[in-house]
C-alpha cells in the first residue's frame, strides 16, 4: 500500500473512534445539561407561583402556566412567558391532557384523545406533578414513581432522574397525527421519556416533590441519532484528511527520490553518490545506505585485491615453479637413463635434483609470503619464539643439501636459549631465505655459519656468514636499497632471483628488526639480523 | 631392537618412506593410516609419536589433545601447513616439535633423535664425553684414563666445552668462560692455548675447529 493511502487510511481510522468518543460525550453532557436545566425550570417555576398554584389544588395541578418545559437544547433557552414554541420546546397545554378547568381544543388534535390516550397509568407525556414527603400524588394522572427512583433523590438530596419507555407512538391510533413536538421530524426508535424528581426547598404539603416529564426529542430522520450533521462534519474531516495528505507530500517524494537512487547505487555496483540528505528519518537512512554501500565497496576492493594476489601468485606460482621443475625432470630423467644403462647414478647429479627440489620448496614459500605482503602487510601473529630453537630447525633443513654440496653448515648458540617476540613461520622463513642463499651460492668445499648471540643488555644478533663469491659491492648496496624501499613482490624478477633476500628484509623490517649486508671477513656474504630480546615465557 | 615410534600418517608413500627411513636409523615403526583418540594401552608401549595433522577420522589436534591427558610422550607434528597459528596451536596443546612439509628424511630422522636424546646418567661432577673424562671437583682431565698435565686455563677451556659437547662455541664465549679478560682475554691467545690442548689431548682430535664460529668438543665413541 502506498503511503499517502496508507497514511489517509490511518486518519479515516484514527478519526472514527475520536469521532465516537465526541458524539458519546456529547450526548452524555447534552442528558445531563437537560436534567439540570428541567430541575432548575422546575425549581423556578414552583418557587415563583406554582407552589400556591399546586398547593391550592394538588389533585388537579400539573403545570398550567404559560411557560413552556425546557427541552434538550439548553442554547434555546427557558421562556417561561412566551407562546411561541420554539424547536424542541413544547408548550404543555398543547400536549397535554386537558387541565380540569381547561376546555378541549375544538379540532381533532392530539389532545382530544387524551380520554383513551395515553394508556391508563402511563400518565402525560409532559407537565409536572407533585409529590407529597410520601412520594403520594393527589393528581390520579401523575406516573407513579418507583423505588429505585425514590432511593436515588433520598441519596442525592436535591434531584434525581430516570428514562422510561414512551408507549405514545406504539399506542398511537393510526388516525391521529404526529404530536406538533416531532415538527415532522420521525419519532425516535426507542422513544423515551426523561422524568427528573425534583425536591422542593420545604419540608411540607402536598407539593414537596416535583416530577418533571420530558418525552426524547425526535431524531432528524437522515441521520444518526444526536449525530452531528454531515455538513457539519464532513468540512473538517475532509480538510484534515487534505492537510495530512499535504504534508505528506515532500516525504513520499524524497521516499521515491531515495528508491530511485539506492536502486541506481546497487545498479552501478555502489558507486553512483546519494544525494538525498538532510537530518530526519530519510536523511538518516539516506547515510545508513551510504555508509554501507562505502562498506561493500572497501569489502570489493579487498576482496578484487585478494582475488588479484591469488591470481598473480598462481600465475608466478606456476612461471617460477616450472623451472626447477624441468631441470629436476631433467635431472631425474638423466639418473633413470644411468639406470637403465647399469651405470651408477652420478652423485652431482643426485646433489642437483635434490638442491633443485629444495629450490622448489623455498620458491612456494617464498612467493606465498610475497603474496601476503602484496595483498597488504600480513598480519604477524605475534609469539615469544626460541631462536636457538630456529636456527636449529633451520639448519636440520638445509644439512641434508648442503652435505650433498660438501658444503659445511654449522651454528652456535648461548647456553641459554634467546627469546624474541615476533612471527616464528616468518622468522623461520627470513633465516631459511639467507641460509639458502648462502648454500645455494656457495661452492664445493664451502662453509656456512649461523651464529646467535645476546648483544648488549637486551637484543640479539643472529648473523649467517658463508665464504662464497658473496655479491659485488655496487651489487649488495643496490639489493639493499631495493629491499628497503620497494614492494618485494612487485620488484621480484624473473625466476624469483634475488626474491628470497628482499623477502627476509620485509619480513626483518614488519619485525622492526635491523638487517644489514655486507661482505664478511671470509669473502662472502654476512646477512645479520638484530632485534630486540624478550624473557622466556614461563612454562 | 631400538624405541618404538608410532606413527600417524594417511599418505601412504611418505609413510612407507618414514617407516624406512625410522627402520634404517634403528628404531621400531608402528603405522597408522587413519586418525584415532589412542586410548591409554591400546598399542605396545611407544617412545615417541610422529603425527599428520590432516587425516581422516580424528584430526590430529585432536589425537594430540586426547594424549595428553594421560601420557607426556614426546609429539613431533608433521604438516603441510606452514601458518604460525597452527604451530601455536599444536605447541600449546603440547606438542614438542613442528616440521613442515616437504622435510628431508634426514631431517626428520634428526628431529626424533633430539627428542629422545637422554641425558647420560653420571656420578656427580664426573663428566664423560667418548673417550675423555672430566673431574670436575678435581680438576682433573683423562683421556682413555691417562691423566692430563693441563694449566689452569686450559682446563677451565675444556671444561667449558665438556659441558657443551657436540655443539660449536665461539670464541668469544670461550674468551669469557676461561680467560681473565684483564690480563689475556682475546681471541689471539685463547687460539694459542687451544692449540696447547690439542697437543696435549693427543691424536684423537677432540677439539674441532669450527668454520666461522670457534670451536666444538668432538662426542667421539665410547671405548
Amino acid at each position: 500500500m502506498k503511503l499517502r493511502t496508507r497514511l489517509a487510511l490511518t486518519t479515516i481510522l484514527a478519526g472514527i473512534p475520536v469521532l465516537v468518543g465526541f458524539w458519546v460525550l456529547h450526548q452524555f453532557f447534552l442528558q445531563r445539561l437537560g436534567e439540570e436545566v428541567l430541575a432548575q425550570f422546575v425549581l423556578t417555576h414552583m418557587q415563583s407561583m406554582g407552589r400556591a398554584e399546586c398547593e391550592a389544588r394538588p389533585e388537579e395541578w400539573n403545570y398550567r402556566g404559560h411557560g413552556s418545559l425546557p427541552a434538550d437544547n439548553p442554547g434555546g433557552g427557558f421562556t417561561p412567558d412566551s407562546d411561541i414554541p420554539k424547536p424542541g420546546v413544547f408548550l404543555i397545554d398543547d400536549i397535554d391532557g386537558p387541565p380540569h378547568d381547561k376546555t378541549p381544543p375544538p379540532d381533532e388534535g392530539f389532545g382530544s384523545h387524551r380520554e383513551k390516550f395515553p394508556p391508563p397509568g402511563h400518565g402525560p407525556r409532559f407537565g409536572l406533578f407533585a409529590y407529597d414527603l410520601q412520594f403520594r400524588s393527589s393528581n390520579p394522572n401523575a406516573p407513579e414513581l418507583d423505588s429505585v427512583l425514590i432511593l436515588k433523590i433520598k441519596e442525592n438530596g436535591s434531584s434525581a432522574e430516570r428514562e422510561v419507555k414512551d408507549d405514545f407512538f406504539r399506542h398511537r391510533p393510526p388516525n391521529m397525527p404526529f404530536p406538533p413536538e416531532l415538527d415532522g421530524r420521525r419519532p425516535p426508535e426507542d422513544p423515551k421519556i426523561l422524568e427528573v424528581l425534583v425536591k422542593m426547598p420545604w419540608e411540607k404539603g402536598p407539593c414537596a416533590y416535583i416530577l418533571a416529564r420530558r418525552p426524547q426529542p425526535p431524531s432528524d430522520g437522515d441521520s444518526f441519532e444526536g449525530f452531528p450533521p454531515l455538513q457539519i462534519w464532513l468540512f473538517p474531516v475532509l480538510f484534515v484528511l487534505a492537510v495530512v495528505l499535504l504534508s505528506v507530500a515532500p516525504i513520499v517524494r524524497r521516499t521515491r527520490q531515495l528508491t530511485y537512487e539506492v536502486r541506481e547505487f546497487a545498479r552501478t555496483a555502489y558507486s553512483q553518490e546519494i544525494s538525498v540528505g538532510g537530518s530526519d528519518e530519510i536523511g538518516e537512512l539516506a547515510q545508513a545506505f551510504k555508509d554501507a554501500g562505502e562498506e561493500i565497496r572497501s569489502h570489493i576492493a579487498s576482496q578484487e585485491k585478494r582475488e588479484k594476489t591469488l591470481r598473480d601468485f598462481l600465475d608466478n606460482t606456476t612461471h617460477d615453479v616450472m623451472i626447477p621443475l624441468t631441470v629436476l625432470q631433467g635431472h631425474l630423467s638423466a639418473m633413470q637413463e644411468h639406470l637403465s644403462a647399469a651405470k651408477n647414478i652420478d652423485a652431482e647429479l643426485l646433489t642437483s635434483a635434490m638442491s633443485e627440489s629444495q629450490y622448489i620448496t623455498s620458491l612456494i614459500y617464498n612467493l606465498s609470503v610475497a603474496a601476503k605482503i602484496e595483498e597488504g602487510a600480513p598480519a604477524l601473529q605475534w609469539e615469544a619464539v626460541n631462536l636457538n630453537r630456529l636456527v636449529e630447525r633451520v639448519i636440520g633443513r638445509h644439512r641434508p643439501v648442503a652435505r650433498q654440496k660438501d658444503i659445511s653448515i654449522d651454528y652456535a648458540v648461548p647456553e641459554n636459549p634467546v627469546w624474541c617476540d615476533g612471527d616464528m613461520t616468518f622468522i623461520e622463513q627470513s633465516v631459511n631465505n639467507v641460509v639458502y642463499n648462502a648454500i645455494r651460492h656457495n661452492l664445493s668445499g664451502g662453509h656456512v655459519a649461523i651464529l646467535l648471540d645476546y648483544s648488549g643488555s637486551d637484543s640479539f644478533m643472529l648473523r649467517v656468514i658463508d665464504d662464497g663469491p658473496g655479491i659485488p659491492d655496487d651489487d649488495l648496496v643496490r639489493l639493499l636499497e631495493k629491499c628497503r624501499s620497494e614492494n618485494v613482490a612487485r620488484s621480484r624478477e624473473p625466476g624469483g632471483h634475488g626474491l628470497g633476500m628482499r623477502i627476509a628484509c620485509q619480513l626483518a623490517s614488519m619485525h622492526k628488526w635491523s638487517f644489514n649486508l655486507k661482505r664478511s671477513e671470509y669473502g662472502g656474504l654476512q646477512v645479520d639480523f638484530a632485534g630486540p630480546r624478550r624473557d622466556a615465557p614461563e612454562a | 631392537m631400538g624405541e618404538r615410534i608410532l606413527l600417524i600418517e594417511d599418505d601412504r608413500e611418505l609413510g612407507r618412506q618414514i617407516v624406512d627411513h625410522l627402520t634404517k636409523a634403528g628404531f621400531q615403526s608402528l603405522w597408522l593410516t587413519e586418525g584415532e583418540l589412542l586410548l591409554p594401552g591400546a598399542y605396545p608401549d611407544y617412545s615417541m609419536l610422529i603425527l599428520d595433522l590432516m587425516l581422516p577420522g580424528v584430526w590430529g589436534m585432536d589425537i594430540l589433545k586426547h594424549l595428553r591427558t594421560y601420557s607426556d610422550v614426546p609429539v613431533l607434528i608433521l604438516s603441510a601447513r606452514n601458518n604460525t597459528s597452527d604451530k601455536v596451536r599444536a605447541l600449546k596443546l603440547g606438542a614438542d616439535d613442528y616440521m613442515t612439509k616437504p622435510f628431508w628424511p634426514e631431517e626428520l630422522i634428526e628431529r626424533v633423535y633430539a627428542r629422545l636424546r637422554r641425558p647420560v646418567m653420571q656420578r656427580k661432577g664426573f663428566l664423560t664425553i667418548g673417550v675423555l673424562q672430566l673431574d670436575m671437583p678435581g680438576r682433573i682431565a683423562f683421556v682413555r684414563g691417562k691423566t692430563l698435565d693441563l694449566t689452569k686455563v686450559e682446563f677451565e677451556l675444556l671444561a667449558a666445552m665438556a659441558r657443551r659437547s657436540g655443539e660449536a662455541v665461539t670464541r668469544a664465549w670461550l674468551v669469557d668462560q676461561a680467560l681473565d679478560p684483564d690480563k689475556e682475554g682475546t681471541e689471539r691467545t685463547l687460539d694459542v692455548h687451544i692449540s696447547h690442548l690439542r697437543k696435549k689431548l693427543g691424536s684423537d682430535k677432540l677439539i674441532e675447529t669450527v668454520w666461522g664460529i670457534g670451536y666444538r668438543l668432538r662426542v667421539g665413541e665410547e671405548e
